[in-house]
């Protein structure tokens, strides 16, 4: 298990030329699915910040490693496309659940490292199991009702 | 579980949307049906300093949730704007906050400060009225079900000054009591 606190600002390095391509700013998580589906680097030279969470070869404690450096690209499908302009930001947003109580700001997000599946979320003074959410939007994450 | 809170602490509630969690309006006003003792709807304005004093209605069938914090709708055509007819959207509801109540035998207690509803999920009942009295003092009456009324007043039974709670922790109480499951006491 791993969590975004732990990978934001984290770097990211290739293993074919152990150079430093950029650091972890977002993560991308697909709502339905319930999996973080991409990474949006910064700090990367050229025109590409986005890694598929596929790509992600190796996460240790000081580095996150890719392959090479050719895996950073463009925004993809829709869902990139909209994160890439600044949607489905997660850092902090209102968590909700669908009957519409409030939980707090969201502290944190628990997920498998090798598939990118939701395991749980942290909001003040609760971690809550999660698998995945109902919307991410502007305004809120809302989460299913727990129980 | 159920909530009982005052319609007038609903006013300012963020409505959001479950698809696209953005927060499209807040609630203006709620709206009643006094002779079916439900909330059929609520009116909407816009969140902001600047923002629009009326953006629409949305009617009761079309509400999710009524939560704490929010109330859930699936998504923004779930309001109906103001031009698409706002009266039609909702059917039967009248004004019923600064009505006069008669009782049926004929006096009156004063002016509806206030409706108390209870809440479960996506429906939303009344259970009381606040009444204003000419002196100034608060009577809380619980309320069973269906309210005769006018567009003159409402009319409750001739003993609700006898039936009245004791303000809204009370009817809160006294609603708690009459849902809790009867036991046995003693052998």
């Amino acid at each position: 298990m791993i969590r975004l606190s732990q990978l934001r600002g984290q770097r990211v390095m290739t293993r074919d030329s152990a150079q430093q391509i950029g650091s972890v700013r977002r993560l991308l998580v697909d709502p339905a699915a319930g999996t973080v589906v991409s990474a949006e680097l910064e700090g990367v030279v050229g025109d590409g910040k986005i890694l598929s969470w596929s790509d992600v070869a190796s996460i240790g404690p000081d580095a996150v490693m890719v392959d090479s450096a050719d895996h950073v690209r463009g925004p993809q499908s829709d869902l990139e496309q909209r994160f890439t302009a600044g949607e489905l930001d997660l850092d902090g947003k209102l968590v909700l659940d669908e009957a519409g109580d409030a939980l707090g700001p969201l502290e944190d997000l628990e997920f498998d490292e090798k598939s990118g599946r939701l395991a749980g979320i942290q909001v003040p003074g609760h971690a809550l199991a999660l698998e995945r959410l109902v919307a991410v939007g502007p305004d809120a994450v809302i989460i299913p009702r727990p129980g | 579980m159920s909530r009982v809170l005052r319609a007038t602490d609903m006013i300012g509630q963020p409505v959001m949307t479950l698809d696209a969690a953005t927060a499209v309006g807040e609630v203006r006003d709620v709206l009643f049906d006094p002779e079916r003792a439900r909330v059929v709807g609520f009116t909407l304005r816009g969140r902001g300093l600047l923002s629009s004093p009326l953006i629409g209605i949305l009617p009761g069938d079309w509400v999710r949730s009524v939560g704490r914090d929010a109330v859930m709708i699936d998504s923004e055509t779930s309001i109906v704007r103001e031009r698409d007819g706002l009266q039609a959207a909702v059917g039967q509801q009248r004004e019923v906050i600064g009505k006069e109540v008669v009782t049926d035998g004929g006096a009156s207690l004063g002016r509806v400060s206030d409706v108390v509803i209870e809440v479960a999920g996506p429906a939303a009942n009344v259970v009381g009225y606040e009444i204003e009295r000419p002196d100034g003092n608060q009577l809380m009456v619980p309320i069973s079900g269906a309210v005769p009324v006018s567009g003159d007043a409402l009319v409750l039974p001739a003993d609700a000054e006898q039936r009245a709670a004791n303000g809204l922790s009370g009817l809160r109480e006294q609603i708690e009591r009459s849902e809790r499951p009867a036991t046995e006491v003693g052998a």
